[in-house]
């Protein structure tokens, strides 16, 4: 499965993009899109607010091949009334404070850091509240879950300024060390995203032999669904037979199909 | 246990949702407009979610409490099913909620009284007739009763109304509740069984055979109504020998001649609800089973169906009288 890491801001992304080595993708250039060599880690900045969040997604996904098992993730600074500065947090609601619109990430795992609300605004605010403040997360999020599984869609948030410290007296070398500093946790909950997405993605494997099976004999596409489904149901009950020897001497799909289903139906069944 | 809870605003002050909210102080808390915005959304992973459920606690506003279907029921005329909570505990293979709801979370109706409202108008309807409620059909009735307090609720409504009879289906052997109060005439507690190697196979997170019949002996000693349910029946190639040590080791345990009810179905799924679990589970060898379609029903075929029905209703029939005996040869 690959990550995907957006950045509203470069001073955000730098600290991420050294710790995995991503290198610039120079063929983009509406975003600026890095990637590592294996091509399993990618970052983007998406530019400060929500609609070019949705912009930068939406650019994401229809250039970088991405998946239904693919982990998105929001990585930002954000405001809060008093919460000390360099605090991470996970979001677990998204306001947008335009339209009212809501969305619940699912935080299915123990995070390793605490959870809280946040509102994303149209434009900066120094009124700071008990929910953290952004100004792209409802754009990510609400782009995000057209492409990705909703368990594997989160928002990071690290505190950059609080009533005590306003944004105001921070500056791009702050903002990267504050990242910088949390790059530990972010691993951690990258890995525990890791361990769900491989366990969907364990759900799609594709049957021994399906390929060559496609090569050997033709199968209209419902046929082709039908004979996914059979060789998986084979592979469960018979994890040790190979079909392939058996269906040797078989001329048709159809006689494939047949002599599937006939072993999977007439055969002794055992759950144990 | 509980995580996270989201709360509907409009129930945030409810008392129950107050005394809810207590008992899990670490949980997260976040409100929400309508339970719908986080329950079955497009793109939810159910497998993924059972991994650590959030529990919703919403209010039910219409469709309370609803008729069952036809062949549905235990001997009453005017069977109907209410629902206070959406999802399980446990995590059977066979259920048909994994294919029913994208999402895992518990949702939890905290109106109780609204439901008894609709409760009492279809007593009213049938003022001289009999009438049975079933409580456990989108969830299991006992699982969680020591955080919703259902069965606290709900009893001394029906000790009240006589006419009415709730069937509380579970696999839970959370019986304190139970066994704090006096039995109930019209409360059946039905259990549903598979046999030992099945349950340990199809029957995650639930409490053992074992441990249900115990909960059985110590109800009917306190007097409950107990009522005995083999829904679903799951073939497997030792079918006969495994359903008949279930059988033996039920009958030779409980008294069988208190038994309020005996009931029987077969395993089957709804076509659509059977490909979303085949796409969630596709190692899942009891859905490689030889079953065939029936009105867009997935199902047994009716040679391993009949030999499965007629067993169990022979060994059945020597513990139990024909009055007492409910089988379901349906699969819609």
């Amino acid at each position: 499965m690959a990550v995907h890491i957006f950045c509203a801001l470069s001073c955000e992304a730098k600290p991420i993009i050294d710790n995995f080595n991503l290198i610039r993708l120079n063929e983009f250039d509406l975003f600026k899109i890095y990637q590592s060599i294996d091509k399993e880690t990618s970052l983007i900045i998406t530019n400060i607010g929500k609609v070019n969040a949705v912009e930068a997604v939406t650019y994401h996904h229809d250039n970088i091949k991405t998946s239904e098992y693919d982990i998105w993730l929001n990585i930002g600074i954000a405001g809060h009334e008093n919460i000390s500065i360099g605090e991470i947090r996970i979001i677990n609601k998204i306001v947008d404070h335009e339209d009212q619109s809501c969305w619940y990430p699912q935080i299915i795992f123990n995070p390793p850091c605490n959870c809280i609300d946040l509102i994303t605004l149209g434009k900066p605010s120094a009124e700071y509240q008990s929910c953290l403040y952004d100004m792209e997360a409802s754009g990510f999020y609400f782009a995000a879950t057209k492409y990705g599984t909703l368990e594997l869609i989160h928002s990071l948030k690290i505190i950059s300024d609080n009533n005590k410290a306003p944004i105001s007296k921070i500056n791009k070398n702050d903002v990267s060390n504050l990242v910088k500093n949390k790059i530990n946790t972010i691993n951690k909950i990258l890995n525990e995203l890791r361990l769900l997405s491989s366990e969907i993605k364990s759900t799609n494997k594709q049957p021994r032999d399906y390929e060559n099976f496609l090569k050997k004999w033709h199968f209209s596409q419902t046929e082709k669904y039908q004979l996914l489904n059979l060789l998986q149901k084979h592979d469960v009950r018979f994890p040790e037979n190979n079909f392939s020897e058996i269906s040797e001497t078989l001329k048709t799909g159809k006689q494939v199909l047949k002599k599937l289903r006939d072993k999977l139906n007439k055969t002794d069944f055992s759950l144990h | 246990m509980i995580n996270t809870i989201y709360i509907e605003k409009e129930i945030a002050n409810h008392p129950r949702t107050k005394m809810l909210i207590e008992r899990f102080p670490n949980a997260a808390k976040i409100t929400c407009e309508r339970y719908t915005e986080i329950f079955n959304r497009k793109a939810q992973n159910f497998r993924l979610q059972k991994k650590n459920p959030a529990l919703i606690l919403a209010k039910k506003y219409k469709n309370m409490v609803l008729k069952a279907p036809n062949h549905y029921g235990i001997g009453a005329e005017h069977n109907y099913y209410f629902s206070h909570m959406l999802n399980c505990i446990y995590d059977c293979r066979y259920c048909f909620l994994q294919g029913m709801f994208q999402s895992a979370h518990y949702v939890l109706f905290i109106n109780y009284e609204d439901f008894i409202n609709e409760i009492k108008l279809i007593l009213k309807k049938h003022s001289r007739e009999n009438v049975h409620f079933f409580s456990g059909y989108d969830c299991d009735s006992l699982a969680l009763d020591s955080i919703s307090d259902f069965t606290k609720f709900f009893m001394p409504f029906f000790e009240l109304n006589p006419s009415g009879l709730i069937e509380l289906r579970t696999k839970s052997t959370q019986i304190r509740p139970l066994l704090r109060i006096s039995p109930i005439n019209n409360c059946v507690v039905a259990f549903s069984f598979t046999p030992n190697k099945i349950s340990s196979t199809l029957e995650h997170k639930t409490s053992s055979v074992a441990r249900r019949l115990e909960a059985i002996i110590e109800l009917q000693k306190n007097g409950w109504q107990i009522g005995l349910r083999f829904d679903p029946l799951i073939y497997t190639k030792d079918f006969f020998i495994e359903y008949e040590e279930l059988f033996d080791s039920i009958f030779s345990k409980i008294n069988s001649k208190l038994l309020h009810s005996v009931s029987l179905g077969g395993f089957r799924l709804p076509k659509n609800y059977f490909r979303k679990i085949e796409k969630l589970y596709p190692d899942e060898i009891l859905l490689t089973s030889p079953l065939t379609e029936k009105n867009n029903v997935l199902c047994y075929p009716d040679d391993i169906q009949d030999n499965m029905f007629s067993f169990c209703e022979k060994t059945i029939g020597q513990y139990v009288s024909p009055e007492k005996f409910f089988p379901c040869y349906e699969v819609i």
